[in-house]
């Protein structure tokens, strides 16, 4: 017995070793890092610090959720990713009491529990709330909805998992480019590290496409053209809109009003060659075009909202686009100025904003796509 | 619990390691491997464990009475009330709801409507090993070829013991139960050889298995998604699948048996090198086709009718049987019937000198016999769609799209996966007369450390570690 076990150790310290390496690799790339970490040193940094994993899922829920809870701010951006750029300085003089959301919630009922959160008092009241209303809350089936609320199950922090950290093992030593050790580190996770994901507060650093943009001007379009011919992801059949959807929202939307609650409807746009392609989509059209009077009929229920538009249409072009369906920085400060100055706006909240800094940056803005802020990277 | 978790690695480690701190005590070992294997069982639904013990105790309390009977009319009664209770609780829990929805189809088609509905009956994972383990003890009792034992605790250990459990391989009391009244020595051959046989029934499981189960299960879900080519080789590869998969297991079941100095039947024998069907069917999920041929075929076969058409239909009755014994579903009649057919041309030769000729000349002529090999692989691949699709409809759809106009072609993703298979099974046509395909023990010292090593690196490296279960578990 003991021959045996001394003969198969030197086998059981293989693993241990091949663990301890994989783990070594991925410690080099802080991707290893868990989601409690990140949001502790994200808070205490007094410089922009990014959070974006490669290997592990960034579990946006449970991220966003904590760093919310630790900020508790007056201005909240709920919605996917369709809000992710909406940043902190857009909100002068409540740059510090601003967190975005985005993608923590991803349907009606995630909405819904946010509401009743508020109302148990699990999470602070804020006096501002901007919603994006991408169609995919009002689709019949999505593809990212997930089962159950986002509140009442959280997925796990995939780093406390001993199977995620086999599978991310074995990808840290098969793929190279994840290996490398970048110059810069900003952040969290490898792609944190370079600036690429979620800033401090919550907003989304499109840092890889921003690359392609500043190396030959490229517009880059995010596969949406052949997720809608192929009618998957976002445009799985049936591409219909949820009568039962509608109404739930149209509820929710009044329960923040009645908690006294400012309100703003997102309608987030597409970028023209996208739009001007899936308009010829009959199916596309046909649900399109609900979607579109679904607005019409929350704009006269009296709600304040940024409608959806297309770059063109409000004197821009593609180039303002992260891709074909995320509007860049500058896109949507155009958008929330222009709404800020709107005769029909009702919201009262916007009065106690100062925008002249965002209006000043918009007008010295060299780059379409992003105002470089994030002068640690650019 | 399964065999590719880390709950069952720490199980194991602790049974091992409690095992042989009890080397002395023969009965408290066999105790304890009994309420180990019922925690192992228990961890899927511990409701289920009543149903284990019943149906061992069962054959256990026949056994007794048969052997104890000399009237020959009363121990038939008993033979069959052993078979039919067992039988009962697998009919109930795995056939009932075919049944049924048969009868609902039947009385519909001639246009009677029925009041009769199925039920929602789970069923246990297991049943259909244990069963038949148990049936084989009364059976072999009642046709004396075996002698019952008079220890509940070694019997209920031989059929709860748990590296075997829920899928095999199926063991004979004659050859199993004896090890329980054996002392119990740690051989440092035999647990190095365990060792072997559980790194390389990993390997099999999380390497090969669960990698070609993310190529196929595309393919078989929607299969006009993809190529003729690719939907070919889905086919082929799903036979791999489920040889890496269901031999995997057996490794795995084999080498902890061998590790508590208990040795276990082998369940497969590279059936792919064959050159016929029913050659690869002999090396193909033994235990449970000699059972079937023990306990079904033969005492057919012993009514002596010696006209060739009874014995075909005797013989596509028994692969029917077997294939309806994987699931309650017409496709397995009909893989099981095209299995039966394959054997056809092997009972004819027995009759016509010309056709055993000519299956001699296909079985040995050197340069024919890899295209005889290729061509059974193909065809029990191409037959093993019945045995994977949903329904007959889905089959013949997997058919069709085979025969696609668009049939060449083949992704990264596919072309990858060609290329291990190939890897996979020239290393076992190397190792194929070994007793198991990781038996290295002849090798140089270095070159087998090296081995172990880079079988560790490739299970570590290539697995896919999403505890996939294994897929007899659904039998």
């Amino acid at each position: 017995m003991k021959k045996f076990i001394v003969r198969s150790l030197p086998f059981v310290l293989v693993i241990f070793l091949y663990l301890g390496i994989g783990e070594y690799l991925m410690y080099r790339i802080s991707e290893n890092v868990p989601v409690e970490v990140v949001v502790k040193k994200q808070l205490a940094s007094k410089t922009e610090c990014y959070y974006g994993r490669t290997l592990f899922e960034n579990v946006e829920p449970l991220y966003k959720f904590e760093m919310l809870s630790n900020i508790q701010p007056s201005i909240v951006v709920l919605g996917s990713s369709v809000v992710f750029n909406f940043r902190d300085f857009f909100f002068q003089p409540f740059e510090s009491k601003f967190y975005n959301t985005g993608l923590m919630l991803k349907s009606v009922r995630d909405l819904n529990d946010f509401v009743n959160h508020i109302k148990k008092g699990k999470i602070k009241k804020p006096a501002f709330v901007i919603i994006g209303i991408d169609n995919s809350l009002i689709k019949k089936v999505s593809f990212r909805q997930p089962e159950g609320s986002v509140f009442e199950n959280f997925k796990a922090d995939p780093i406390c998992n001993y199977k995620e950290h086999l599978r991310a093992i074995q990808d840290v030593y098969l793929r190279s480019d994840v290996r490398e050790v970048p110059e810069m580190n900003y952040g969290f996770g490898k792609k944190g590290m370079v600036g690429d994901g979620y800033r401090k507060d919550g907003s989304f650093s499109y840092k890889w496409e921003l690359d392609i943009f500043l190396k030959d001007s490229t517009h880059y379009e995010g596969d949406l053209k052949a997720k809608l011919r192929e009618k998957r992801d976002f445009f799985t059949l049936p591409l219909e809109v949820d009568s039962n959807k509608k109404e739930e929202l149209i509820k929710v939307l009044k329960e923040f009003k009645k908690l006294n609650i400012e309100l703003l409807l997102y309608f987030p746009p597409f970028s023209d060659e996208f739009y001007n392609i899936a308009k010829e989509d009959k199916v596309f059209n046909q649900f399109f075009g609900e979607y579109l009077a679904y607005q019409s009929l929350l704009e006269k229920e009296g709600f304040d909202m940024i409608k959806f538009t297309t770059p063109s249409r409000i004197g821009l072009n593609d180039y303002y686009m992260a891709n074909a369906y995320h509007p860049g920085d500058i896109m949507v400060a155009k958008q929330l100025l222009t709404y800020s100055t709107s005769p029909e706006r009702k919201n009262k909240f916007i009065d106690k904003l100062n925008f002249s800094l965002l209006d000043s940056l918009v007008k010295s803005s060299n780059n379409p796509l992003s105002f470089m802020r994030d002068t640690l990277v650019y | 619990m399964l065999f590719n978790s880390l709950t069952f690695i720490v199980f194991f480690i602790c049974v091992f390691a409690v095992f042989w701190l009890l080397k002395n005590h023969l009965k408290i070992q066999n105790a304890f491997l009994l309420a180990v294997s019922a925690l192992f069982y228990g961890w899927w639904d511990w409701r289920f464990l009543v149903l284990l013990f019943a149906a061992a105790y069962i054959d256990f309390y026949f056994g007794q009475v048969i052997y104890n009977s000399t009237n020959q009319r009363k121990r038939q009664v008993y033979i069959w009330l052993s078979a039919g209770l067992n039988l009962g609780l697998l009919a109930y829990f795995k056939y009932f709801n075919f049944f049924i929805d048969s009868f609902i189809s039947a009385m519909e088609s001639v246009g009677m409507q029925t009041n009769v509905h199925t039920l929602d009956i789970i069923l246990p994972v297991g049943i259909s090993y244990y069963t038949f383990q148990s049936m084989s003890y009364s059976l072999d009792i009642y046709r004396n070829k075996l002698k019952p034992t008079d220890s509940l605790l070694d019997y209920m250990a031989f059929i709860c013991f748990f590296p075997q459990l829920v899928a095999g391989p199926v063991e004979r009391a004659n050859f199993l139960l004896p090890q329980f009244s054996k002392k119990k020595i740690f051989n440092y051959e035999d647990a190095s050889d365990g060792l072997r046989l559980i790194l390389y029934g990993f390997f099999k499981k999380i390497v090969i298995a669960d990698n070609i189960a993310l190529r196929v299960d595309p393919i078989f879900n929607n299969p006009t998604n993809y190529t003729g080519f690719e939907v070919f080789l889905g086919a082929l590869f799903f036979v791999m699948q489920l040889y890496a998969d269901l031999s995997g297991y057996t490794d795995i079941a084999r080498g902890t048996a061998r590790l508590l100095d208990f040795k276990l039947s082998k369940n497969f024998e590279t059936p792919f090198f064959s050159t016929n069907v029913p050659e690869e069917w002999r090396k193909w999920h033994i235990t449970i086709t000699t059972w079937f041929r023990d306990y079904f075929f033969l005492p057919i076969v012993k009514m002596k009718i010696e006209h060739l058409a009874w014995k075909i239909f005797t013989t596509i009755l028994l692969f029917v049987v077997i294939g309806f014994w994987h699931g309650a579903n017409n496709t397995f009649l009909i893989f099981g019937f095209i299995i039966g057919l394959f054997y056809i041309p092997t009972l004819m030769s027995k009759k016509y000198k010309w056709l055993k000729e000519g299956i001699k000349f296909f079985n040995t002529n050197p340069y024919i016999r890899p295209v005889s090999m290729l061509f059974t692989y193909t065809l029990f691949s191409l037959t093993t769609v019945f045995f994977r699709a949903k329904g007959v409809p889905q089959a013949i759809d997997y058919y069709k799209a085979i025969f696609q106009p668009n049939f060449w072609g083949m992704s990264y993703f596919i072309s990858d996966m060609l290329i291990g298979v190939i890897l996979f099974q020239v290393f076992e046509w190397f190792m194929q007369h070994r007793e198991h395909q990781f038996e290295v023990s002849f090798w140089p010292a270095y070159l087998r450390r090296l081995s172990y090593v880079v079988m560790i690196v490739l299970i570590l490296l290539m697995g896919h570690f999403g505890e996939a279960p294994f897929y007899y578990f659904q039998f």
